[in-house]
């Protein structure tokens, strides 16, 4: 806040970080009704490396749920491995077991009921935030609920992270203003939302990290660390079972 | 009188005596002093403005050793035997006062200092004076008097005590931006900031841009960096005792200040001469006017402004008492438009009563008011809601303060508070998205009963001694939540009010000695233990009007801080340099800190988004100050380590703590280039911070994301800079008095980091960079102060 309102420039410096340990880094998905599901499986990279990174593809990753299926799912190429046999459902509860080299991570996830997305649109909030898109639902009471958002322009998505507990909002008609992304929306500009049910142990590894945005005197969180992440073996990453809806509009003034 | 008809007189007088009887000393020498002593006490005054005149020496000539100050009400009392003497009363910047009297029976003599021309006359120092810094046991002590300070240069010309303490060994200044300090490896929680004896939770204006105290307003002030005496309590790390002016007795005086960013006005007289005075002091910054001339509407409904308010007044009836009333009000604010807007302040309020029983007992009654409280509100369409936060106390002191000879002084007293903390509680609108959190205010009461001696046991040795018994008990009134490993909430409770849930009972010792070898020249020593029962949560680097207070509790214990310190304190050139070396040792137990990822949004259940741990500090203060002449300033070093060890962070080891820095370097200078002309510089050096920053990258969900190996791992670059100031009194009568201050900050415009950032390469996406932030360059100000 202090940096707003004050003049204050900025420099790229030099900054010698250390190389620490390269890890494993798994981003798993089920996603409700999709018929194909990925396990992407890469590595972390030092700082001062490019952004392309090392992937994995000699891994085996099996995915099972409590309908008895299983598959074992083929790798695609760029880290990818896909499975078309494991369909996600809301309700059940899915596993995941991978074992790169000798190191095996696993994890299970329990995808949650859907919670419609009921509407989409675009707000005013001035000075503070300037044009906000702001999805709507009604939180159903008397359940646990917890929602990620997703938010892209002409197809080009922000990375910023929106996760909402329903510890405040249980039972109520929830408009959300998705604050904290210089959107810039001009005329014509397609806005689009993608809501996502996702399990608690999720939303906290997505609320964890979003903790790390920012830093430094004034902004972020003094301590940033690693989330904690649900699967076991120590690797960085989430596994997610979760409901998607998507929704968008054109912005006009 | 007989010790047991003494005992069974009253409850009061029973505990009286328990205190009394700590000390042994002080017994035996009643009952076998021989000769008849009697007693002078008094009140002293500066002459011009009737103000009470605090520290000043008094001292009777034919006696090496009979001297004595006086105390925070310029009240003094020394003894002799029967005879013929000289009393002498010196003070800093006085003409000092001599008068001869025969003493045959106990005396009241009041006294009044005239203030010397300093044009004019040379300060000399009176010798008592001149090696108090190594005579006295206290050790680890800053005294700043206002008039001292006024020309070391500032941020855009506000003379800021705060910010003037950061420039002493041992105070750590939380960086640009941030009023919030840390002593001796402390947190910046851990000092009490006491105005009037109210104690101020936040002492930040402007997100940390200026102290919450307007220096026209303030007599002087005194830090204790850990070891103070046991009429001190309640944080770890240190006390910092601010006193205000009471106000011309003798006439009507209006002061202010006019500077680019803010205005002061100072406004004081008598009630009644000589019996009473007033003081009223306001201050507002108007950076948000020049925000009005904006055309672009996002600018021009904006809100950025503070102001604060002090008031005080006393009046005499008869001859033994004196009340007090004084009070501080202050508020900022912060606003965009109608969406958002966070503001916060502080409210004190004290009433004394100083009543001087005899000439050897004074008794002080303090009934203290204090209250922070912060409220951000939000009102995006239809969720309107606002979080809020407050702690109010309600406090009574009763202090005693008891000086049977020459060679003892002895203070005992109790204080009672009732605290109510509520933290960082969401209130929603009726049909808004958010439902309000529970409001749960948590209710406590402490106590505290403390003995503490100054003992002059010789000419060569010095002893302070004392100790302080503390409780804390947690009322009923609200709900009390258990948690599991993880911190959710596995039971609640709620008990009704009136209940006591639990008490915490911790005896804190303090004792501090000083032996002088020479004259000039001691050596000192102090083990110190302090306890701390409310305790800040702070998420970010910079400490924030909205990081929220909790109370110890049945999760949270009482914070215990043991410091064992010695130094080494030694004049040279006749009093005109002073240096001292102090070294200590610091031990916290209880410590308490957010957990990694914590959602710092918990409301009442924050306890389940907490760790516990301990800490660790220990360091060297090196300090060379030069008193008089022409230049005058000083030059202070620290070589410290600070160091932390909670559960589950960097795999239980000890670590960094955010606050630690190796090297810590200040220069101040002030030099008198001509009586009109004086110029000021202050040149700063320290160690960046201990930070925690990324060691790799990685990508999930297509985005890219930091991984992070251990806590506090890395440094912030070191910091520096030069501050440079000029004075010009342009006009200096008996009646009217003007000056020009202008000063320019970060002169030869260091880019000093205020943040470091991770980000993508604007330049090319597929590489990171790291990016610097640094708020001020060459920050030139000019401030008119003037006085009629």
């Amino acid at each position: 806040m202090a940096t707003n309102t004050f003049t204050a420039c900025e420099k790229v410096i030099d900054y010698d970080l250390q190389e620490s340990e390269k890890k494993i880094v798994i981003d798993a998905n089920i996603v409700k009704d999709k018929n194909i599901n990925t396990v992407s499986i890469t590595k972390s990279a030092y700082f001062n490396e490019s952004n392309t990174f090392e992937v994995i593809n000699n891994a085996l990753v099996i995915v099972s749920d409590n309908e008895n299926n299983i598959d074992t799912l083929t790798y695609v190429g760029d880290g990818k491995y896909q499975t078309s046999k494991i369909i996600g459902k809301e309700g059940n509860t899915y596993k995941l077991y991978v074992k790169v080299n000798n190191q095996v991570f696993e994890s299970n996830c329990t995808m949650p009921k859907q919670v419609n997305f009921d509407s989409l649109f675009i707000q005013d909030f001035g000075g503070f935030a300037g044009y906000v898109p702001v999805p709507a639902r009604l939180d159903p009471k008397g359940f646990s609920n917890y929602y990620r958002f997703k938010v892209s322009k002409n197809d080009k998505p922000f990375s910023n992270i929106f996760v909402q507990d329903d510890e405040l909002i249980d039972g109520n008609k929830v408009t959300q203003p998705l604050i904290g992304v210089d959107y810039d929306f001009k005329n014509g500009d397609i806005c689009e939302v993608e809501m996502l049910c996702i399990a608690k142990d999720v939303c906290k590894y997505w609320f964890e990290l979003s903790q790390n945005a920012g830093g430094g005197p004034g902004g972020g969180t003094a301590a940033p660390s690693n989330p904690t992440s649900n699967i076991s073996g120590g690797c960085l990453g989430y596994f997610s079972a979760h409901t998607s809806e998507i929704k968008s509009i054109i912005f006009i003034k | 009188m007989s010790k047991n008809t003494l005992y069974l007189k009253s409850k009061e007088i029973r505990l009286g005596l328990f205190l009394f009887a700590l000390s042994n000393l002080l017994l035996t020498q009643k009952l076998f002093a021989q000769n008849t002593k009697f007693y002078i006490s008094g009140t002293v005054k500066d002459a011009n403005n009737g103000e009470t005149i605090i520290g000043a020496t008094v001292r009777l000539k034919e006696l090496s050793s009979a001297g004595n100050f006086t105390n925070e009400y310029g009240f003094y009392s020394i003894s002799a035997l029967k005879g013929n003497y000289t009393l002498v009363v010196s003070f800093i910047g006085y003409v000092s006062f001599e008068t001869t009297l025969e003493l045959n029976t106990s005396l009241k003599k009041d006294i009044v200092l005239r203030p010397k021309n300093k044009e004019l006359n040379e300060v000399k120092i009176t010798e008592k004076k001149k090696n108090e810094n190594v005579k006295t046991a206290q050790m680890g002590v800053e005294k700043l008097d206002m008039k001292e300070i006024s020309k070391i240069p500032v941020l855009l010309g506000e003379r800021d005590i705060i910010k003037t303490l950061q420039l002493m060994p041992g105070v750590k200044g939380a960086g640009e931006g941030n009023a919030g300090y840390y002593v001796r490896g402390g947190g910046a929680d851990q000092n009490l900031i006491l105005l009037d004896e109210a104690p101020v939770y936040n002492a930040s204006h402007l997100l940390g841009f200026f102290s919450t105290f307007n220096s026209d307003a303030i007599k002087n002030a005194t830090l204790y960096k850990g070891s103070q005496p046991a009429n001190y309590g309640g944080r770890l790390a240190s006390v910092l005792d601010i006193k205000m002016n009471e106000g011309n007795s003798k006439h009507f005086s209006t002061s202010g200040g006019i500077g680019l960013i803010s205005s002061k006005l100072n406004f004081e007289g008598p009630i009644k001469k000589d019996k009473g005075s007033f003081l009223i002091t306001g201050r507002r910054t108007y950076a948000d006017l020049f925000l009005k001339l904006s055309s672009d509407k996002s600018i021009s409904e904006n809100q950025l402004y503070f102001y604060d308010l002090n008031a005080k007044a006393n009046y005499k009836i008869g001859e033994k008492d004196r009340i007090y009333l004084s009070g501080y009000f202050g508020k900022d604010k912060l606003g965009f438009g109608e969406t958002f807007g966070i503001s916060w302040g502080n409210s004190t309020g004290t009433l004394r009563w100083n009543h001087i029983i005899n000439n050897k007992l004074f008794s002080n009654t303090s009934l203290i008011f204090s209250n922070f409280n912060y409220e951000i509100k939000i009102s995006a369409g239809q969720n309107d809601f606002k979080i809020k936060s407050h702690i109010t106390d309600y406090n009574l002191k009763q202090e005693f303060q008891y000086f049977p000879n020459n060679k003892n002084k002895i203070k005992f007293g109790f204080n009672t508070i009732h605290h109510t903390i509520t933290a960082g509680r969401i209130e929603a609108e009726e049909g808004s998205s958010l439902s309000s959190q529970p409001e749960n205010p948590k209710y406590s009461w402490e106590n505290a009963i403390y003995f503490t001696n100054d003992w002059q046991v010789n000419s060569r040795l010095n002893l302070e001694y004392g100790l302080r018994l503390t409780s804390f008990s947690l009322l009923g009134g609200s709900t009390y939540y258990d948690y599991d490993d993880k911190g959710e909430v596995i039971n609640s409770t709620t008990y009704s009010s009136g209940e006591i849930l639990k008490t915490y009972l911790n005896p804190e010792p303090r004792l501090s000695a000083s032996y002088s070898y020479a004259t000039d020249a001691s050596i000192k020593a102090s083990i110190s233990r302090n306890v701390q029962n409310v305790h800040q949560l702070s998420n970010a680097t910079a400490s924030n009007p909205t990081d929220i207070w909790i109370p110890t509790s049945f999760n949270v214990r009482p914070e215990i801080g043991d410091q064992l310190a010695i130094g080494w304190f030694k004049n040279f050139n006749n009093g005109n340099y002073e240096f001292s070396a102090e070294a200590y040792y610091k031990e916290m137990q209880n410590q308490v800190d957010y957990k990694n990822g914590a959602n710092s949004q918990a409301g009442d259940k924050v306890e389940g988004e907490l760790v516990y741990g301990k800490g660790r500090a220990y360091g060297l203060e090196l300090l060379l100050k030069k008193k008089t002449g022409k230049l005058t300033g000083w030059v202070g070093y620290t070589l410290s380590r600070t160091e932390r060890k909670f559960d589950g962070i960097n795999n239980n080891e000890w670590y960094l703590a955010k606050q630690d820095r190796t090297h810590d370097i200040s220069i101040v200078g002030i030099y008198e280039l001509k009586p009109k002309w004086s110029l000021s510089a202050a040149w700063i050096f320290y160690t960046g911070n201990a930070v925690t920053f990324p060691s790799g990258k990685y990508n999930v969900d297509g985005t890219l994301q930091w991984a992070y190996t251990e806590r506090n791992s890395y440094r912030m670059p070191n910091y520096h800079r030069l501050d440079l100031g000029l004075t010009y009194v342009r006009k200096k009568t008996e009646k009217m008095e003007s000056s020009w201050n202008f000063s320019l900050y970060n002169a030869y415009g260091r880019e000093n980091a205020y943040t470091i950032s991770f980000r993508e390469a604007k330049s090319d996406p597929n590489k990171t960079e790291v990016v610097q932030t640094t708020l001020f360059r060459w920050i030139p100000s000019v401030t008119y102060n003037f006085k009629f």
